[in-house]
């Protein structure tokens, strides 16, 4: 029962189409899951993990509003990218939660989630709209805005430790756009991690458009709303087996 | 009963999600800065043209698969090689690609010879797509010598791999693919070439899992 409450109280935010509504939808959500699955001997750590995902949840989607000089599309890139690593970061933790309340609970912080992801889902109608062929102008701005963007990134990759004297990124850009440049720059680094040692005129542009693209029809797929809410279905299922729900 | 439950749940969420709007939209573009000037339009539609026509029977089988997770890593990454110790190690090292990327150095104690190893798994399907345009690396035949150093191909049982070298600052550069699934580079330091083959030989390749 409190598991379909849950989705129920989740389906509001799809009807979400501004920030705005989403966050005070998410402050409710959070309270409604505060309140009906969180155990009354809950324990105060796990008290505070579920305060700290809801704060997390809320900076990524208030991100959004500091990033006027870049594209809508790169924001959506940027929001669809912070949500799948908090997705996938909750997945992995589900696999090796030992406690049946702390998995419930992670549980219902997926559900959240896949619940944000209908707040944006303007995100994936202009993303699908670009993927077609015939905005090809429009598409071709996004791919060089986003190699823009990995070309700042790459540099700030710290696979060994601080690499300071490399980094492209302004002195001065704040917190935030930093986040973003390494976010979604970083996304399409594996191309570059393993073909930029090869020289050779058969390495052109098009196996990394082409790597670009299929990154970007991948996020589209695989976290839009319908499938995010079709995996909230069975993230609900896996709740109600649970023997402590 | 819950499954009814939770089917209603479902039929309820599709229709709200067909009959809402698709909210607000952005409408800054991105700032007017240099663009990169060789990525034209016809490069994209033919690249958008090949990813219709293209089905690579060998992504497609990767794309299913699971990739390896830390703890497989782990009990496969050696601790030594050689006269090597390893000093740094990271597994899911770039989590932000949504592939599984291990990147691992190695350094003598005593002398300034270092190793690094980067190694991404094929498997699922974003690692399915980062390796694809690696799978054919015999495509590059091209061998080329320069003052600074070489570039050449080599295929050794099988395995087709890229070599470089950098006098200047004596590097070598190893790239190759192991059994389609796994994309390998290998960077040294004040390594010799003999040692850059024995270096590389000391890890198990074999032993990672086939497609």
């Amino acid at each position: 029962m409190k598991t379909i409450y849950i989705l129920i109280t989740a389906l509001f935010l799809s009807t979400t189409s501004s920030y705005a509504q989403l966050e005070g939808l998410l402050g409710d959500i959070m309270e409604e899951v505060q309140e009906k699955v969180g155990d009354a001997q809950q324990d105060a750590a796990e008290t505070a993990s579920m305060k700290e995902f809801k704060n997390e949840l809320k900076e990524i989607l208030a991100g959004i509003n500091g990033l006027d000089k870049y594209s809508s599309e790169l924001k959506c890139i940027y929001l669809i990218l912070k949500l799948a690593s908090l997705d996938q970061g909750l997945e992995a933790k589900i696999q090796n939660a030992g406690n049946c309340k702390k998995k419930y609970d992670l549980y219902g912080m997926q559900l959240m989630v896949k619940a944000s992801y209908t707040g944006i889902g303007y995100c994936f109608d202009s993303l699908t709209e670009l993927l077609d062929e015939s905005n090809s102008s429009e598409l071709l701005e996004l791919i060089r805005d986003y190699i823009e963007l990995k070309n700042l990134a790459i540099d700030c990759i710290e696979e060994y430790g601080p690499n300071l004297d490399s980094c492209k990124i302004p002195k001065g850009t704040s917190k935030l756009e930093r986040d973003f440049i390494m976010t979604v720059g970083s996304a399409i680094t594996t191309y570059d991690t393993f073909s930029d040692g090869i020289d050779d005129e058969s390495w052109d542009n098009g196996d990394r458009i082409s790597y670009i693209l299929k990154l970007l029809s991948y996020l589209v797929e695989e976290y839009n709303p319908v499938s995010a809410l079709a995996k909230s279905i069975e993230i609900g299922a896996n709740m109600s087996a649970l023997p402590c729900k | 009963m819950n499954y009814i439950k939770l089917n209603l749940a479902l039929f309820f969420s599709l229709t709200i999600l067909l009959n809402s709007g698709c909210g607000e939209k952005k409408n800054s573009r991105v700032k007017e800065s240099e663009k990169e000037p060789y990525i034209t339009e016809e490069i994209l539609e033919e690249v958008l043209d090949e990813i219709q026509a293209k089905q690579n029977p060998i992504t497609e089988k990767l794309k299913k698969l699971t990739p390896l997770s830390s703890t497989d890593m782990d009990a496969w990454m050696p601790d030594k090689l050689g006269n090597l110790h390893r000093v740094n190690y990271k597994t899911n090292a770039m989590p932000a690609s949504f592939t599984f990327v291990t990147i691992a150095r190695f350094k003598s104690l005593n002398t300034s010879e270092q190793l690094d190893i980067t190694l991404m798994d094929g498997a699922g399907p974003m690692g399915s797509m980062a390796i694809a345009p690696f799978l054919d690396l015999e495509r590059i035949t091209r061998a080329t010598s320069t003052d600074e150093g070489f570039q050449k191909t080599i295929t050794k049982n099988g395995t087709v791999y890229i070599q470089k070298y950098n006098e200047q600052d004596d590097t070598y550069f190893l790239q190759f693919t192991n059994k389609d699934r796994f994309i390998v580079k290998i960077e040294t330091q004040n390594i010799t070439e003999k040692s850059l083959w024995e270096y590389a030989s000391q890890f198990h390749f074999n032993a990672l899992p086939k497609i």
